[in-house]
């Protein structure tokens, strides 16, 4: 009994022996000292991912909704120090109010984040995202009212939202949370405008607008309705926050060509009422005059028109407009035909709508308006107030997120829907090794077992293995994996889906994987079978098994080492390439982030398509240089005396 | 027909006869032949040898290659199936009391065993009794292994002493024994890092590191340099000499053969030829073919350094696939040519080996007539 135990253990410790030895071989070698460093790396990669992956992130990594907070499509953050001007990105959480104000029955809990700008890229987005809970007060519900102030580098104040939470008709209770989110709809833009206006004195020059305090009002509300329009496209209303106007231009149209087209209408109705038989010969003069006084300020302004401002364009030409209104009202009476009339009629009200579009939209004075960055600190304040709460609580249980999604992200940047590229590309590792390693190990061992059971056993099992391997060989695996990976991708459902897809491809590698492995042992194994030292071994009364194991199998490993190396990186490979394809599985690997980037068409996008090209690469790199010092320890011969 | 037609005997001091023994190896068909009907053809390795060895005693087969000297060999230690006939063996003391099952059949009142009789799985223990010293010390050590896993390899298989201590000290005495001083320097050294005569020693302490009682060596010498080879033969003498073994001692030249064995039994084409004592049979032989082996033994003698001797013999070997009618011998003999009364017997008839001195036997029909 002891002595069993003596043995199995003297067993153990010889092979934990010979691992130590292995390494420690490995390790003596230039390319094993580089292999062993890159596969910690990769290991530790991998078991720190193992750790930290939850079930959820498997499922959801590629909604939106998981990375809401995160900037699409922006590079790394380090890539400032190279030179590039990005702005940060900012995701703050509260859980504790910053500062909490009670004054009488109003409590006020602030949340404030200050938000650094100092380079002139404009942040991509900025709201606040909070849970805050309904508290009571005798039975009835205190409903919080949020304030979100923006505190710019130039003094500006503004009251960027304010938001009243309705609980929803769902069954409220005390202290149920209550979900706010800030959105550009909702944003006070309005504020913004006027605060521009007013802090960087947006006017419109005299000479242009004139002295009417109508049309002075009616350009100002054009120019203001520029600026909106600029804001809200450009900016996305939100964005004006962080905007100052660089260059405003306000310019009146100097073309007469409109005009020109009024004063020929006049005069050929003109012509054509002097030529019409009236009896009334006074009645003609008066409408022949009134339009002669119609004329005469289209002329007015046809004549002045470079120095003509906005004010005195728009008096004249609804003088024209009254006077051919009068004339029209003269034909009335002196019995002029249907058919001038009703033109006079038209007219009149063309150029009237004519006034009223100018004084409305930009068109006769049109504004030009551009914003630039306001560069500085901006303070961020999010108030959440209680009204008629008798005894406030100290703190409020509440999670307030401030965030500014900026010009860059995280230390790899994001992919399309704000796919932070470096979580993925940590937690694609352990899968990547993983299915690397399971079909390499499972094809090589398959392999090496049916081979040299084939070459020394031969007869009829060599026989029939050697033709299963022919038919195996001569099938090409892409298109089956194809076949099999569309089929898989219809046939598995639910949770495990992805997993099921992943072993079915791997199962597909090994079945078509061992083959090649298995002719190469097979034809070592009939050289190495009838080496004089087999037969030393038989005479000294050695079994098959221990034929098989301690000699052909170690020389056997040598090659299976190298298969087992190039295998490891042809797995990840052959995902990746899987993937790209179009046939995904669902799970964050470097194959999936590559296949999105060609789905996206945005292989310009370098940080999106080099990291997991380099862990690709990496992998293979480091199974290629494992291999090599592999070799060595496998094949004596190799090392020098 | 008066005369003394061999037959092993089983005395106490005989260590191992072979009786009868045949070793056809089955030649391979092609699925063609197959279908034709064709019938299997056999490579008549060795054809009814029977020969007895002396305890203590130093035996030679010799003959040229391809007569079935090492398959014979080999066969003792049953590395092949035999066709036919039976192998006795006088078990050694240690593992006399192993091998007491039903089947195991008893072909002498000494205790003589048939090898051949002893199931698979029972035969591991003769192992330890019978080793081979192999021709090729290139080929015959695992080059992945170091010299000593390669002679702990033997202690492994029989379960002999499981400290590493023990075994360290084993092998060490075993390099020692072989003269591979310091042991400790060796030990761990691969085979490429040893010289031939280096490694044959490391056979020779392979095959002696289980205390076998027989040792079958086969050409033991005949890869080695000529420089270190009476060195080896010196070396495998002594150990002889202390340690009690008793030798097989297969070779293809009959001077080294005279030189070093007792007896000699002279092979040809799966056949004993001759038979009888080492120093008689080189000096004086009866076969013709053992004749014309002799003369081709280079002579050490400078005056004739330039002469191409003529060998009394013609031809070549046959394939041992169609081995000739009659004498096997007869188409290359020239004792036929000078005697051609006795063509049709040599042609038809198998001439028996017989003895026509006191443990001289020759097979060989010129000598059957007297």
């Amino acid at each position: 009994m002891s002595m069993a135990t003596g043995k199995s253990n003297s067993r153990i410790s010889k092979i934990f022996g010979s691992i130590k030895t292995a390494f420690k071989e490995i390790w003596r070698q230039t390319p094993g000292k580089a292999a062993l460093i890159l596969l910690l790396v990769l290991v530790s990669m991998a078991v720190v991912a193992v750790v930290t992956i939850t079930p959820e992130f498997l499922v959801k990594w590629e909604s939106a909704t998981y990375w809401e907070d995160n900037p699409v499509v922006v590079p790394p953050c380090w890539v400032n120090t190279l030179g590039f001007k990005t702005s940060k990105t900012t995701q703050v959480y509260f859980t504790q109010p910053s500062s909490t104000d009670v004054n009488g029955s109003i409590v006020k809990y602030t949340y404030t984040h200050t938000y650094v700008l100092d380079v002139n890229d404009l942040p991509k987005d900025l709201y606040v995202k909070g849970e805050m809970p309904l508290l009571c007060e005798n039975g009835g519900f205190k409903i919080p009212a949020i304030m979100i102030t923006v505190e710019r580098p130039d003094g500006i104040i503004i009251h960027a939202w304010n938001v009243a939470v309705q609980p929803g008709s769902q069954n409220a209770t005390c202290g149920s949370k209550l979900t706010v989110k800030t959105s550009k709809e909702t944003f006070n833009l309005a504020e913004v405008i006027n605060y521009l206006v007013e802090k960087y004195n947006i006017t419109i020059p005299q000479e242009i607008v004139g002295t009417n305090e109508t049309y002075v009002q009616s350009a100002m509300s054009i120019l203001r309705t520029a600026i909106r329009t600029e804001l809200e496209n450009k900016y996305m209303s939100t964005l004006s926050l962080f905007v100052k106007p660089a260059n405003y231009r306000i310019t009146l149209s100097r073309d007469t060509k409109i005009l020109e087209g009024y004063k020929n209408q006049i005069t050929g109705l003109k012509n054509r009422i002097m030529n019409v038989e009236i009896d009334n010969q006074v009645f003609k003069d008066r409408i022949i005059q009134s339009l002669d006084r119609a004329l005469n300020n289209i002329s007015w302004i046809i004549n002045n028109i470079n120095t003509v401002t906005y004010s005195d364009y728009l008096t004249a030409m609804s003088y024209a407009s009254a006077e051919i209104e009068n004339a029209n009202k003269l034909g009335l009476a002196a019995g002029l035909p249907e058919d001038i009339r009703s033109e006079l009629q038209v007219l009149s009200s063309g150029i009237k709508k004519f006034i009223e579009s100018a004084t409305s939209t930009p068109s006769l004075i049109i504004p030009e308006i551009t914003f630039e960055t306001l560069q500085g600190s901006y303070r961020v304040e999010v108030a959440v107030a209680y009204y008629g709460i008798s005894n406030p609580p100290q703190s409020l249980d509440a999670n307030v997120g401030i965030i500014v999604k900026g010009g860059c992200h995280g230390i790899l940047g994001t992919a399309d829907k704000g796919i932070d590229i470096a979580t993925v590309v940590l937690y694609g590792t352990p899968i990547a090794l993983s299915i690397g390693f399971v079909t390499a190990v499972t094809s090589v061992f398959i392999g090496v077992i049916v081979g040299i059971i084939s070459g020394y056993y031969g007869g009829l099992i060599d026989e029939i293995i050697q033709r299963i391997v022919d038919v195996i060989g001569n099938i090409p695996t892409l298109p089956i994996l194809i076949i099999v990976g569309s089929v898989a991708q219809k046939t598995f459902t639910g949770e495990a889906k992805s997993l099921y897809i992943i072993l079915t491809y791997i199962g597909v590698l090994v079945i078509f994987g061992w083959g090649g492995v298995s002719i190469t042992v097979r034809a070592m194994t009939l050289s190495i079978k009838e080496e004089p030292y087999i037969e030393a071994a038989k005479a000294l009364g050695a079994s098959n098994t221990r034929i098989i194991f301690k000699h052909i199998f170690p020389q056997v490993l040598m090659y299976a080492a190298a298969v087992l190396v190039f295998n490891v990186p042809g797995a990840i490979l052959t995902e990746a390439g899987l993937s790209v394809l179009g046939l995904r599985h669902g799970w964050p690997t470097w194959g999936s982030l590559l296949a999105s980037a060609r789905a996206e068409n945005r292989f310009d996008v370098w940080w999106w398509i080099l990291p997991p090209g380099i862990m690709i690469s990496l992998t293979s790199l480091t199974f290629v240089l494992l291999g090599l010092a592999i070799e060595r320890i496998v094949e004596p011969r190799l090392r020098t005396l | 027909m008066g005369e003394n037609i061999y037959k092993p005997v089983y005395s106490k001091d005989t260590k191992l006869v072979v009786s009868d023994l045949k070793v056809y190896f089955p030649i391979r068909r092609s699925f063609i032949d197959v279908l034709r009907g064709k019938p299997r053809l056999y490579v008549k390795a060795v054809d009814g040898v029977s020969f007895d060895v002396k305890e203590g005693e130093v035996f030679a087969l010799a003959g040229e290659s391809g007569c079935g000297k090492t398959t014979t060999g080999k066969s003792i230690l049953r590395l092949n199936e035999i066709t036919e006939g039976s192998i006795g063996y006088l078990p050694s003391k240690k593992i006399e009391n192993v091998v007491k099952l039903p089947m195991v059949k008893k072909l002498s009142e000494h205790g003589h065993i048939d090898l051949y009789s002893i199931p698979d799985k029972y035969f591991k223990p003769f192992r330890q009794d019978i080793q081979m010293i192999w021709q090729d010390p290139f080929g015959s050590l695992n080059p992945r292994r170091t010299i000593f896993e390669i002679l702990e390899e033997p202690l492994d298989i029989h379960g002999i002493s499981s400290t590493k201590e023990e075994r360290t000290e084993i092998i060490a005495k075993a390099l020692e024994e072989v003269k591979l001083t310091p042991p400790e320097e060796f030990m761990w050294r691969y085979p490429h890092m040893l010289s031939g005569g280096q490694r044959q020693r490391v056979v020779i302490s392979r095959a002696l590191i289980l205390k076998p009682s027989l040792v079958i060596a086969d050409e033991p010498v005949s890869m080695l340099d000529v420089s270190i080879r009476a060195e080896i033969l010196q070396l495998m003498m002594d150990l002889k000499k202390r340690l009690g073994l008793t030798y097989i001692f297969i070779t293809h030249d009959l001077a080294l053969a005279r030189y070093i064995s007792n007896r000699i039994a002279v092979m040809y084409l799966g056949k004993i030829v001759e038979m009888g004592d080492a120093r008689k049979v080189v000096e004086d032989p009866y076969h013709p073919y053992t004749k014309a082996l002799v003369e081709a033994i280079p002579e050490p003698d400078p005056q004739r350094r330039f002469i191409i001797k003529e060998l009394p013999i013609k031809g070549e070997v046959p394939s041992p696939i169609n081995v000739p009618s009659g004498c096997r011998f007869h188409p290359r003999c020239i004792a036929l040519d000078k005697h051609p009364e006795l063509a049709e017997l040599c042609k038809t008839k198998e001439p028996p080996l017989i003895e026509v001195a006191p443990g001289r036997y020759v097979a060989c029909w010129l000598y059957a007539k007297k």
